[in-house]
């Protein structure tokens, strides 16, 4: 008896509480004629870009086996979009762990390079003369940019290159076999050597070696070689020397410049708003007809979005996306609306954006963007936004 | 059969129930509360929120006044001199849950609810009868208002022309609660005086959201807060006409708010899923709450009978503040009027002086009725009143001195022309008046 009138209690302080809070709410705009507005209406506003152009900001252009480029790039081309430029491929090897000791016992007395070429840009007719310089001190491939200089000590030799995908030989001197037999033969090849480059004095076109079947070869009994893996690359780039294309903004991988893109993020449409969504989109222009017969150039489709701050280190990384069918590139991201939101209640030291191309891609394909104003396609932000004024 | 144990387990359990209700009351009427839990009138958006108080569970079921009530069996804190007449300790508390039917011209109405702790009191006798300290946090004003504006917006004209719906939430939350601490004391058989020190503070946040049903969209709120904090006083008089006839009583009482100024700050911020930014500068002044003082009368014909009338006035047409509130231009318009409440009540307690009664001749049944004119309109040549009909019930415990509290007001406020808003509001109160002697020693030791 006892037990069912708590019970009963129980369940009636329950079902109040139940009554209490298990309220039905539907507002709706009555009472909006009495309310002042926090903040304006939300709208929507295209704004153009107030600068495209050159940063001085190398790609991602070195690589190991695991990570990063996977090629190393070298030539010199003129591009018709692009102009002048050239890349210095820096290669290095590695010693194989099942090295013989008939291999160690005796002098070497052949050695070769062994370039798999697979990737051209450029005039794929004309070959392309290579000097090959020793590189004199190690060098780390991670996180190194195009605008990175290797010292080239000596040159070792020369070559012509035939930029054609496809396997390539370049003898090494005996000169420089004499020279290098200890540290060929040694367990620490790797502290002794450190690599090749690779710089052309003559052609156009740019050539691309992947560190699959790239090697250095040597022998020191006939009939026994040694290989030694490609471990590292690494593509230095010329900066450009004002031969561009003017009447377009490209974006070109593998170089030692970027492309920068502003917007005025307090712009006198909204002045300080709360920002909802922000499109940055840019439109490609078909530049195919620039280029003459035979001129090989691939563009690359994913295309990066990074923020700049003020102090011209700190770098973000925003968003990819893919270039469309249609040419449209379109950056729609809530940490992009984040980053100019911040800009925009002057929070953060926003000073640009920069367009790169991810890491994967190890080439120096162009990507040519129109400019101008929206209406003609230029570079612009689509901006939903509420005004705070 | 051994009761004992039985009736111990029962009142033990029971409290705690009841204590689990009052705090998930206590932890829903925070800022931070769930939505359907934060919506009320948008009259709460003037001034420094709509004027609320909370004098006992007993007042609330009796239109809401009660100076002339003492504190025997529930803490009056609406008059301190009443704290003199206690011989329990008392703690109670309760939770108002209110649903608004909101109104404007034509045929558009919104639903809204809030749930919220009315109050909680906690007294005890330094001298039985003679002296004694009450103790009070309640709310002094709430804000509490939600208006929502669907729209559609392209926000991407180049794409395509689809229109993302969104979503325009005005809200408006807080408001200013008071911490109050104060001792009566009776100065001869017929005066009773007391005195008590009340700490206002809060905070108002208003906000304008902006969400959209896409995760194309970040959803962004405007949110302006105001801080207020200062100290006022209370000072108050009960005084029981003598010489009535035979199991007749009357008291006349009277109570002084001594007006004081609230420091106040206020800014204002841009708020997202995770950060939240500082826009501007931080403004800071004063604001001047106005004096007001209140007259009641209780009257009980027979013991089984209590009959109250309350007239209450705040010179609100004096209000002065350096900031800005809706309502009130600190450098132009001041929509203030002096706010004036009359309400009245009667108490039905069959069981009066009889402490052996039963159960059902122990409960209480309390009607109430009020009238408020509000200090503050949204428009100039407007003023807000509301009308209302309170009731409740009193259901005693085992626990002697201990009731559960039901309470019911049901009223109107506003109206629907001139481009305001008629709210029609029901109330459900809650609230556990607990009673006990503390501080006896044992009889024999």
């Amino acid at each position: 008896m006892t037990n069912y009138f708590l019970f009963r209690h129980r369940l009636v302080v329950l079902l109040l509480s139940f009554v209490i809070f298990s309220g039905c709410d539907d507002p709706s705009q009555v009472g909006l004629d009495l309310v002042d507005s926090q903040a304006g209406e939300t709208e929507v506003a295209t704004i153009p870009s107030s600068f495209i152009g050159p940063s001085d900001f190398g790609d991602l252009s070195g690589g190991t086996t695991t990570a990063g480029s996977f090629r190393a790039l070298f030539g010199k081309v003129v591009d018709p979009v692009a102009g002048s430029f050239s890349m210095t491929g820096y290669v290095d090897f590695v010693n194989s762990t099942n090295v013989t000791s008939a291999f160690r016992a005796a002098p070497v007395t052949f050695a070769d390079l062994e370039f798999n070429i697979d990737y051209a840009h450029g005039d794929t007719l004309t070959a392309v003369s290579v000097d090959l310089f020793d590189i004199g001190s190690d060098w780390v491939p991670n996180n190194a940019r195009s605008d990175t200089f290797l010292v080239a000590q000596t040159l070792v030799t020369r070559a012509t290159v035939n930029p054609k995908k496809g396997k390539i030989r370049i003898p090494l001197p005996s000169a420089w076999i004499t020279s290098h037999d200890s540290a060929l033969r040694s367990a620490n090849f790797v502290d002794e050597f450190h690599g090749f480059a690779l710089r052309a004095t003559a052609g156009n076109a740019i050539i691309g070696v992947h560190f699959s079947g790239s090697s250095m070869r040597a022998s020191s009994v006939p009939g026994d070689t040694v290989s030694f893996s490609m471990s590292k690359v690494l593509s230095a780039s010329s900066f450009v020397n004002g031969s561009e294309n003017q009447a377009v903004a490209s974006l070109r991988d593998g170089a030692a410049e970027t492309l920068a893109l502003r917007f005025p993020t307090e712009n006198t449409d909204f002045g300080q708003a709360a920002f909802h969504r922000v499109i940055v989109r840019l439109n490609v222009e078909n530049v195919n007809s620039l280029y003459p017969a035979n001129f090989a150039h691939k563009a690359p489709t994913r295309v990066g979005l990074r923020a700049v701050a003020i102090d011209n280190s700190t770098r973000l990384d925003l968003v990819v996306a893919d270039i469309s069918p249609e040419g449209t590139l379109t950056f729609d991201s809530s940490i992009l609306a984040n980053v100019v939101q911040s800009s925009n209640l002057g929070n953060s030291g926003l000073d640009r954006f920069e367009l790169y191309f991810p890491v994967e891609s190890s080439t120096v394909g162009i990507v040519a963007f129109k400019k101008g104003l929206p209406a003609t396609f230029g570079p612009r932000a689509v901006i939903t936004y509420t005004s705070l004024n | 059969m051994n009761l004992y144990p039985t009736y111990k387990m029962y009142r033990n359990r029971s409290v705690l129930w009841i204590g689990v209700v009052l705090m998930m009351g206590t932890g829903l009427s925070t800022p931070t509360e769930a939505q359907s839990l934060t919506d009320g009138s948008i009259y709460s958006r003037f001034g420094v929120g709509l004027r609320r108080s909370f004098n006992s569970s007993r007042s609330q079921a009796m239109g809401g006044g009660g100076i002339a009530l003492p504190s025997s069996q529930y803490l009056n804190t609406s008059n301190p001199a009443s704290y003199s007449d206690q011989y329990l300790t008392r703690f109670s508390g309760g939770l108002t849950y209110e649903k608004i039917t909101a109104s404007a011209e034509g045929s558009e109405s919104s639903t809204l609810a809030s749930g919220s702790l009315s109050g909680v009191n906690f007294g005890f006798p330094l001298k039985t009868n003679v002296t004694g300290v009450g103790i009070s946090f309640a709310p002094y004003s709430r804000m509490s208002y939600h208006v929502d504006v669907e729209s559609n917006i392209i926000s991407d004209p180049e794409a395509n022309n689809t229109e993302s719906p969104y979503l325009t939430s005005f809200k408006g939350s807080g408001g200013l609660q008071s911490l109050s601490a104060g001792i009566g004391h009776r100065v001869s058989t017929f005066l009773y005086v007391g005195s008590s020190v009340d700490f206002i503070f809060g905070i108002l946040d208003e906000s304008q959201n902006s969400s959209f049903n896409s995760t194309e969209f970040t959803d962004r709120s405007v949110v302006g807060s105001t801080r207020l904090s200062g100290i006022s006083a209370t000072a108050g008089f009960r005084f029981i006409v003598p010489n009535m006839p035979e199991s007749q009583g009357l008291v006349v009482a009277g109570t002084i708010h001594l007006p004081t100024t609230l420091k106040a700050t206020r800014s204002k911020a841009l708020v997202g899923a995770t950060d939240r930014d500082t826009l501007g500068t931080t403004l800071s002044g004063n604001v001047n709450l106005p004096f007001g003082f209140g007259l009641g009368v209780a009257y009980q014909p027979v013991p089984k009978w209590t009959l109250i009338s309350d007239f209450e006035f705040e010179n609100w047409s004096g209000f002065k503040s350096d900031l800005d509130f809706p309502g009130y231009d600190a450098n132009g318009i001041a929509n203030t009027n002096n706010r004036v409440r009359i309400s009245a009540g009667a108490e039905f307690w069959p069981a009066a002086r009889r402490p052996f009664a039963t159960w059902t001749q122990r409960i209480a049944y309390r009607l109430g009725l009020y009238t408020e004119q509000s200090y503050i309109s949204p428009l100039p040549d407007q003023k807000i009143g509301a009308f209302g009909v309170t009731g409740g019930l009193s259901i005693p415990s085992l626990i002697p001195g201990t009731t559960i509290d039901f309470n019911l007001d049901v009223g109107q406020r506003g109206k629907s022309s001139n481009g305001l808003i008629q709210d029609r509001y029901v109330r459900f109160g809650l609230n556990l008046n607990f009673g006990e002697r503390w501080f006896d020693r044992p009889p024999l030791g």
